[in-house]
């Protein structure tokens, strides 16, 4: 023990010689000891459960480029390789994968919470918009990696998704002919998305994740007080952030690993069939995450709905601005809520009929057959 | 609002230089790294042919799948004497369309968008027809020219 204590005394009174060690022990105690307001609940976990995830998908992301080739000829092959060869290979990629997935869903319920709690309002404006800056990068992050492994799935996705953002008016061609790399999904288009994925994305995402965590941490948790009326949290009420409120997310974290790991041996991320570019297959779809904006344009002309679409993803980014109610309690912001939980449940529609869209589906032993705009119809010859 | 001339003295002249020969030199090195972006034209830039096989071996009423140039082309006999060949590649959201024997139409799998034998688009959500390719039969042989 008394070794220890000497390398310990050695290093500080070493570093103290070179570095203000007095200022970091009292920024890092300061910190450590803020509180946090006594309604922090299981629910404000969710956005650093986002950030355990980025963890998540940065460790297992390094771990799969060690055999992963970004080539048409070999991406498909050495996917199936990790898959099936590599020692515990399935479980990182399992881990991936799913961690894809799962982040953007946490990173929705951060979202839904931040409103809810109109944690968004006066003075952490940016906060917010950082958010939802972020939120579009690690879309972006899935969208580029869904078309890693080379399946059909995944090539003809991309297709779909390229072409989508090629119809945008005047850029989209500029911007959809940069994104493949030429006319259509080849190895060109394999190699952009991947140095997308694996350089510029992480530094975006960290960068954003940064100074979002920093605006955060300088403001402080919002209480439930009016804007302008907040009141610092202090007293036998308050929760401090450490020990209390780490080792809460650590419970959390556990518990999440515990869940993903599960899903990754009950639920196996299939490959698929190798892409063909001579074929696509039937009824091919984007990403769940995709799927609202996708189905959303099937209901206006090509160019009047991609003006329209660009509506909602700006209302977002400018609800600090344009919500001036200084209440936080849900109750008292009737509007805003009606308006807010209304949009949720279009999003969560306009996903199901795009899921549904252009399939015969059987209901109550009865076929129907979706057309193009999510809308059943009886179907004489799917039901014989 | 005084007339007087705002005075820059030499330190903050120097300073303005500066920020623009900086400013000057990002846009300059933009220019390289867009162009060293976009991507570079495939194929030979000349007028290309290629072969969909011999005529006895292709039956009426089918189509086959082609790729020349890094383009798809689908190439399907009408009839005895009569071959039409596309760009199999939907006007809609770029799947790559089928031929369907039993109905004689050209499907798009993926949203279930519908051509004639003409590549006119006449069901569905695709916007415009296929483009053609003219196709001729030369010395027994089908051959598509791009």
């Amino acid at each position: 023990m008394s070794v220890t204590r000497n390398l310990v005394t050695f290093v500080r009174r070493w570093l103290g010689e070179r570095l203000p060690m007095d200022d970091i022990e009292h920024f890092v105690a300061k910190q450590a000891g803020k509180p946090l307001p006594p309604h922090v609940s299981w629910f404000h976990t969710f956005g650093s459960l986002s950030l355990f995830l980025l963890g998540n998908q940065i460790v297992t992301g390094i771990l799969l480029m060690v055999y992963y080739r970004p080539t048409p000829e070999r991406a498909y092959e050495s996917v199936h390789f990790i898959s099936t060869k590599a020692a515990f290979g399935w479980f990182i990629r399992g881990l991936h994968a799913w961690g894809s997935t799962l982040m953007i869903i946490m990173l929705l319920l951060h979202v839904a919470r931040t409103f809810l709690m109109a944690a968004y309002k006066k003075p952490r404006e940016l906060t917010w918009v950082i958010g939802v800056l972020l939120f579009g990068a690690v879309v972006t992050f899935g969208f580029t990696g869904y078309l890693l492994p080379w399946t059909q799935v995944s090539y003809w996705g991309t297709t779909i998704g390229t072409e989508v953002a090629g119809s945008v008016p005047l850029v989209g061609p500029f911007a959809k002919r940069l994104l493949l790399g030429g006319d259509a999904v080849s190895g060109e288009t394999l190699s952009r998305f991947y140095v997308v994925h694996v350089i510029v994305l992480p530094w975006v995402v960290v960068f954003l994740t940064a100074v979002h965590i920093v605006l955060m941490r300088t403001q402080g948790l919002a209480t439930m007080d009016p804007v302008g009326k907040e009141v610092i949290p202090e007293g036998k009420s308050v929760i401090p952030f450490w020990p209390h409120h780490v080792l809460k997310e650590m419970v959390v974290f556990s518990v999440f690993l515990a869940i993903m790991a599960t899903m990754v041996i009950l639920l196996p991320q299939e490959l698929g069939a190798k892409a063909d570019p001579l074929v696509t297959p039937a009824a091919i779809k984007p990403e769940w995450y995709i799927l609202p904006g996708y189905q959303f344009l099937k209901y206006f002309p090509k160019m009047l709905g991609l003006a329209v679409s660009t509506i909602p993803p700006l209302l977002v980014l400018l609800l600090p601005f344009l919500d001036r109610n200084p209440e936080r309690r849900a109750r008292k912001r009737p509007v805003c809520i009606t308006v807010g939980v209304m949009a949720m449940a279009a999003t969560v529609l306009l996903g199901i009929a795009g899921h549904f869209s252009e399939r015969s589906v059987r209901i109550f032993g009865r076929a129907y057959q979706f057309d193009h705009f999510g809308i059943p119809h009886r179907s004489p010859e799917a039901a014989r | 609002m005084s007339d007087d001339p705002v005075k820059t003295d030499r330190r903050t002249f120097l300073d303005m230089v500066i920020f623009g020969g900086l400013a000057a030199w990002g846009t300059a090195m933009a220019v390289p790294t867009v162009a060293y972006l976009w991507p570079a034209r495939s194929g030979s830039g000349k007028a290309a042919s290629v072969s969909a096989g011999p005529a006895k071996d292709f039956a009426v009423g089918t189509a086959k799948m082609l790729q020349a140039e890094g383009k798809p082309v689908i190439v399907i006999r009408v009839s005895e004497e009569l071959f039409r060949a596309f760009s199999p590649i939907c006007s809609h959201l770029g799947c790559l369309v089928k031929w369907e024997a039993e109905t004689r139409t050209i499907v798009c799998p993926c949203h279930a968008g519908i051509f004639d034998l003409e590549g006119k688009n006449v069901s569905g959500p695709p916007p415009r027809p296929l483009p053609p390719y003219s196709v001729a039969v030369v010395e027994g042989e089908v051959v598509v020219k791009l």
